[in-house]
């Protein structure tokens, strides 16, 4: 890990593994929390997702050149810290579990009834593999050039806008004080990508200064990207309806039609693969570089292969049923928080108390 | 290494070119028009109609010849397994452009009909909407012999009335919105089948509450302003209006305009006397498109215009009474109400007191041409 990305190619990489699977739920998993109020918990959401943000630049700015298992062991001492990269090695693993089988659900409910789960799960992780096996630094590229399909994804869900209306946005405040508790905690965890800003922040050319303001500004892109996607779904479906409906962006691009392309929602299906594909990487090449800080370091390639054989095999057992992918989703929830707020939380208060200690150790 | 990870990816391309999903289009019959009906006796019958396009041997397009299956069911889909008996291919409704329904089927909630549009990724939600008074089935089966293709026949008819806002376009998803949402509520086509089984023709917006038809409509003559308070036009919009009451010759009563460009504002507002007040402003710039009258001198139009709009506005207000005495809030009034006073609206009844609610027309005409013959 010689080379470094650039910092253009930092912001990409962020925004690339924000965006995954719920940019398409989002719309309705907020509306079940928070209403018609959905998109005021988003802005919230957000902003307290810049406050992470700048607590773990500045967390990293504290360690220079170590990622998120070195911090973890010189802050928390060798013992507790690999326990706490093990703990990281399996959050890391369920997320990408996550990914992949609600990818795997979602193309075989809307595209590929026919086809085996299992065969789409290989295809996205190869392509996966394929993209992290050349580093951080090819990755990079890659997760740059797929970013032409976010803006060509949101010049199409345009299409929304047909048939939308504003009212449905009204009447705002209606939501109960845990509605908000509650939409805002989803907003916050759909943009959790942040933690993995540790892994890609000390390989990052430029200064500190630099690296926060490219954060803070990619992870603005994000957010306004899904402020956009939750308020178009909004105005389209109105309350009633958006509660039935999963996956609303898809939903109301099925009646879009273009001279080019009759169903646009199967054509944006295919656009977001790349999306599902990109955060599924991100996620699988955290769980690789935690599986190399586990005592006995092995071989790169063998890292990456037990990693994917580990997330193909639960995801063929999550895909079995809903009951076992509920599972799944129950347990990421349970653990995302101490993995995405706590620690990171954790480790930006004791950065302080490392400083102290070395201005001490400086002055004595 | 790198070798047999090529050999994979290879391989990959052989085994995953999607044969799983295809369908091919050879082994389904589509159907472009659907019509359902409830019988005297409550019992579903589901009838399509499938263009035959195959056999156009000779050059230039063929003639198209049609087929109509009918089937009974207890649900749209067991309707269409009852189809797929008589088919050599298997029916595939993912291409359906219109859906007629018959009067006595829309009278009773039309949810449980189209639930399967929404359910079913493959259906394609674009299908059009109507309501046929009487026989769904009937409509269908008309066949013009000028229509070189007559699976087209019904749609074109609602086409054309949508490009000149006679109509508006009503699909599945549109009315999706408006089905589940509280306080408002939509229109949908109504046909009817006329010269003795020949032809079929537009009669105008049959109103809906809820999921169900009322029984009701707004007439053809008043469609086209009813649309433009609704804020929806067409590409030209035109309107005939009786301006008078006696004259002769009977043509000089009446009055065309053509409308160039229009602006629709509905307020609403929490009142006293009636719950809710409603005002809609409609402001139209026209050309006097036909003056039977012959006389129209600059002199002359002030007072035109204001018989244009004294006209237009008790037209409105017809318009406006039709649709309270059927109970179909279709401006949306009510979903205003929820919006801007969330509190008042909670204290309302709406279904009980959207009859007696105040909903003023107040219509502006300005015209802005009268023709190149004065």
């Amino acid at each position: 890990m010689n080379q470094k990305i650039t910092l253009s190619q930092f912001a990409y990489i962020y925004i690339q593994s924000q965006i995954g699977v719920d940019i398409l739920n989002l719309p309705t998993v907020l509306h079940k929390s928070a209403g018609a109020d959905g998109w005021i918990t988003l802005i919230i959401g957000g902003l307290i997702s810049i406050v992470f943000v700048l607590m773990i630049t500045h967390t990293s700015k504290c360690y220079p050149g170590e990622d998120l298992f070195g911090i973890l062991k010189s802050s928390l001492g060798k013992k507790l810290g690999s326990l706490a990269g093990f703990g990281y090695y399996v959050y890391f693993l369920v997320v990408a579990i996550y990914l992949l089988t609600s990818y795997g659900e979602l193309i075989n409910q809307w595209l590929l009834p026919e086809t085996p789960v299992l065969l789409l799960y290989l295809l996205l992780l190869l392509s996966a593999l394929y993209t992290i096996s050349g580093g951080l630094t090819v990755m990079a590229k890659v997760f740059t050039f797929f970013a032409l399909v976010l803006f060509f994804i949101s010049a199409l869900f345009l299409f929304g806008f047909i048939n939308s209306k504003l009212i449905y946005l009204q009447p705002m405040g209606q939501a109960t004080i845990s509605g908000y508790l509650d939409g805002i905690s989803v907003s916050v965890y759909s943009l959790s990508s942040f933690v993995l800003l540790f892994l890609f922040l000390p390989f990052t050319q430029g200064s500190y200064k630099q690296k926060r303001r490219v954060a803070i500004g990619a992870n603005i892109v994000v957010a306004m990207f899904y402020l956009y996607t939750v308020l178009i779904s909004f105005c389209h479906f109105g309350s009633e309806q958006l509660e039935h409906i999963s996956q609303p962006i898809l939903y109301m691009l099925r009646t879009a039609d273009s001279i080019l392309i009759t169903r646009i929602d199967i054509f944006v299906l295919c656009l977001w693969t790349v999306f599902a594909m990109t955060a599924f990487a991100s996620y699988l090449y955290a769980a690789e570089k935690a599986f190399a800080k586990l005592p006995k370091p092995q071989k790169k390639m063998i890292n990456v292969y037990t990693t994917s054989l580990i997330v193909l095999g639960v995801s063929v057992w999550g895909g079995l049923n809903e009951r076992n992918l509920r599972i799944i989703i129950d347990f990421q929830d349970k653990i995302t928080e101490y993995f995405t707020l706590v620690i990171p939380i954790l480790l930006f208060l004791l950065s302080f108390l490392r400083r102290k200690d070395k201005q001490g150790g400086a002055a004595s | 290494m790198k070798r047999l990870v090529v050999v994979v990816l290879l391989s990959c391309t052989l085994v995953l070119s999607g044969c799983w999903d295809t369908r091919e289009f050879k082994e389904v019959k589509l159907g472009i028009t659907a019509a359902y009906d409830l019988t005297e006796d409550n019992v579903y019958t589901n009838t399509i109609l499938i263009p035959n396009v195959q056999n156009s041997s000779s050059a230039g397009p063929g003639q198209e010849s049609v087929q109509f299956l009918t089937a009974t069911g207890g649900t749209p889909q067991e309707a269409r397994a009852n189809i797929d008996r008589r088919l050599s291919s298997s029916y595939s409704p993912s291409q359906l452009d219109v859906l007629l329904l018959g009067e006595n089927l829309a009278k009773k909630d039309i949810y449980p009909y189209i639930d399967a549009f929404y359910r079913d990724p493959r259906l394609h939600l674009d299908a059009v909407l109507a309501v046929v008074k009487g026989n769904a089935e009937q409509a269908l089966k008309v066949v013009p012999e000028s229509e070189m293709r007559p699976s087209e026949y019904i749609e074109g008819i609602l086409e054309s009335n949508v490009e000149t806002t006679r109509s508006m376009e009503v699909n599945l998803q549109t009315m999706g919105a408006e089905i589940f949402e509280n306080g408002q509520d939509f229109v949908v086509p109504a046909m009817q089948v006329g010269d003795g089984g020949k032809t079929v023709s537009y009669e105008g917006l049959a109103l809906f509450h809820k999921s169900s038809y009322t029984g009701k409509d707004i007439p053809f003559d008043h469609t086209t302003l009813f649309l433009l308070m609704k804020n929806v036009k067409g590409k030209v919009a035109s309107m005939t209006t009786k301006l008078y009451d006696g004259k002769e010759p009977q043509p000089n009563n009446y009055v065309s305009v053509h409308v160039e460009d229009y602006t629709s504002k509905i307020k609403s507002k929490p009142s006293k006397e009636h719950k809710v007040r409603t005002d809609i402003n409609l402001e139209m710039t026209v050309m006097i498109e036909e003056y039977p009258t012959d006389d129209l001198s600059l002199s002359v139009l002030p007072r035109l215009t204001k018989d244009i709009e004294k006209a237009l506005t008790k037209e409105a207000s017809d318009i406006i009474k039709t649709t309270q005495d059927a109970d179909c809030d279709v401006f949306g009034i009510g979903r205003s109400i929820y919006g801007h006073y969330p509190d008042y609206w909670k204290k309302l009844d709406w279904d009980k007191i959207y009859k007696d609610i105040e909903i003023v027309p107040h219509i502006k005409v300005n015209v802005r041409t009268r023709g190149i013959f004065r």
